[in-house]
């Protein structure tokens, strides 16, 4: 009897331990990667230029959009919905594509991403890897086109444009709601740059948003 | 036992009472206990530039330094932005040189509309309704939104080399079309001749939108160097939009105060920033 008081008198931190334990073992597993990508990817890295750029998305599945991509009901004109496809030749893509697109061709320094919207805008946050191509500077009047156009990889030949070696773009904008995509969309469609080299990301920089996926903020070149 | 038993009830209520009673977070709060600045918050809750400055009232002290640029720095947005600034005997005072146009022409006019020109492709016109039952128009010329437009669409095609050289690491030869040296030589050939040159206009243009002192520091070698006081939810590139009147200068100003800065998101309210001349 004397022993088992002495046991008892024990027993008070064991019961604590054992409670404590159980509280940790009930909180780790939410401490792994809870919103995942796919099934099968939880954070999604590739290199760009040398640099290791991971993308995953916001862990808090409490998180709302409280920014403006939260908003409903921009004025239309000139916040009109988008249709589905550019052009016919134009692949509309999603989400999986555009990091499919990262891995296979950004980081192999065959594509680029392109940020259609206005400068000030990209350096709010942008998709990790992304340039910035205003659809204002590809723009006809913009006389200085055939720069971008060169730097882009084109040609300038006595045939006109070469986009043979041009990189593969995958643009996108603000969402749905704005024509900034489509616009440069069309207006590298009309100098000539080939369709299949294009892809639209409809969903935008808010589709992005949308999933909590990273978003990027611009780093200015050192 | 019975004190075994005590300490785990006594151990399992106050556990239970603090998570019952512990303080309960309104959605909304993850963003409004976002620092104003802090980059690297950005990085890990994703929000952006936008929603910060959203969510941060502007005190009235920064809309008066400087209405017209505070306002276009908070709103880059891609359209036409009407902002209704109701304050009008208190700012009238505090408006440098485009202001007190405006107040002039408050005098001689009693139902007009204001309109700046503001500096971007697609921001064409910004309407100050000054007083409800006074607004003022100032209407802007035709050519100086033009030439405006030209540098922008320079600056921006500029900006556009560099970032695809940046991306892709390798850069056209020097000289050659698609080469920053190459896009500089055309602007340089493209500038007008005449006395009213763009960048002239360019600079009055900003003059009449920021004031006379923001004109005459853009001038390079005018003056002393300047020095400004970092405010909350300032960031590097609206410094410089409100100094320069172009976010690429960010990286001047960075340079400037790579003393200070480790990195151009270390900007805290309350540090002096050296800004140099262009």
């Amino acid at each position: 009897m004397k022993q088992r008081i002495c046991l008892l008198k024990f027993e008070p931190i064991t019961v604590m331990a054992f409670v404590c334990m159980i509280c940790v073992l009930y909180v780790s597993p939410s401490v792994a990667q809870e919103v995942r990508i796919t099934e099968s990817v939880s954070i999604f890295r590739f290199s760009k230029g040398g640099n290791a750029v991971e993308i995953q998305r916001n862990q808090n599945t409490e998180n709302r959009l409280t920014s403006d991509f939260a908003k409903t009901s921009r004025a239309c004109p000139p916040f009109c919905i988008q249709p589905a496809n550019v052009a016919p030749n134009v692949e509309t893509v999603a989400e999986l594509e555009v990091l499919n697109f990262l891995q296979s061709e950004v980081s192999n320094s065959t594509g680029l991403i392109v940020d259609a919207r206005l400068p000030e805008w990209f350096l709010g946050g942008s998709i990790p890897g992304a340039i910035n191509l205003p659809f204002t500077s590809l723009d006809s009047t913009n006389t200085y086109l055939p720069d971008i156009l060169t730097a882009l990889g084109a040609k300038n030949t006595d045939d006109g444009w070469d986009f043979s070696n041009a990189f593969s773009l995958l643009i996108y904008g603000n969402g749905p709601w704005s024509d900034q995509s489509r616009r440069a969309t069309l207006s590298l469609l009309s100098v000539g740059y080939p369709g299949e080299k294009l892809h639209h990301y409809r969903g935008g920089i808010q589709g992005w948003a949308q999933l909590g996926l990273t978003i990027a903020p611009t780093t200015p070149a050192n | 036992m019975i004190r075994t038993l005590l300490t785990l009830a006594g151990f399992l209520l106050v556990t239970i009472s603090l998570l019952l009673l512990q303080p309960s977070r309104s959605p909304d709060s993850y963003t409004v206990d976002l620092p104003a600045i802090s980059p690297p918050a950005l990085t890990a809750t994703a929000i952006t530039r936008e929603n910060v400055d959203l969510f941060r009232p502007v005190p009235r002290s920064e809309i008066l330094v400087d209405p017209a640029i505070e306002l276009f720095a908070r709103n880059p947005s891609e359209t036409i932005m009407q902002t209704r600034i109701t304050e009008t005997a208190e700012m009238a005072p505090t408006l440098s040189n485009s202001k007190i146009e405006i107040s002039d022409l408050t005098q001689n006019s009693n139902d007009t509309t204001v309109t700046l020109a503001m500096r971007s492709d697609e921001i064409m016109d910004m309407t100050t309704l000054i007083s409800p039952q006074i607004p003022i128009d100032i209407a802007p010329r035709a050519t100086v939104r033009k030439k405006t437009t030209d540098i922008e669409m320079r600056e921006m095609t500029w900006g556009v080399l560099r970032s695809i050289d940046q991306a892709t690491g390798k850069s056209a030869s020097p000289g050659t079309p698609g080469s920053l040296l190459h896009t500089i030589i055309r602007r340089s050939l493209s500038e007008p001749t005449d006395p009213a040159s763009s960048q002239a206009i360019y600079l009055q243009t900003l003059a009449t939108e920021a004031g006379a002192p923001r004109a005459a520091f853009l001038k390079s070698g005018t003056g002393p160097s300047q020095t400004y006081r970092v405010q909350p939810g300032d960031t590097l590139q609206t410094i410089s939009i409100k100094f320069y009147g172009d976010s690429t200068f960010f990286e001047t100003i960075f340079a400037a105060n790579s003393d200070q800065l480790k990195s151009p998101n270390d900007l805290r309210a309350g540090q002096t920033l050296n800004l140099p001349h262009l």
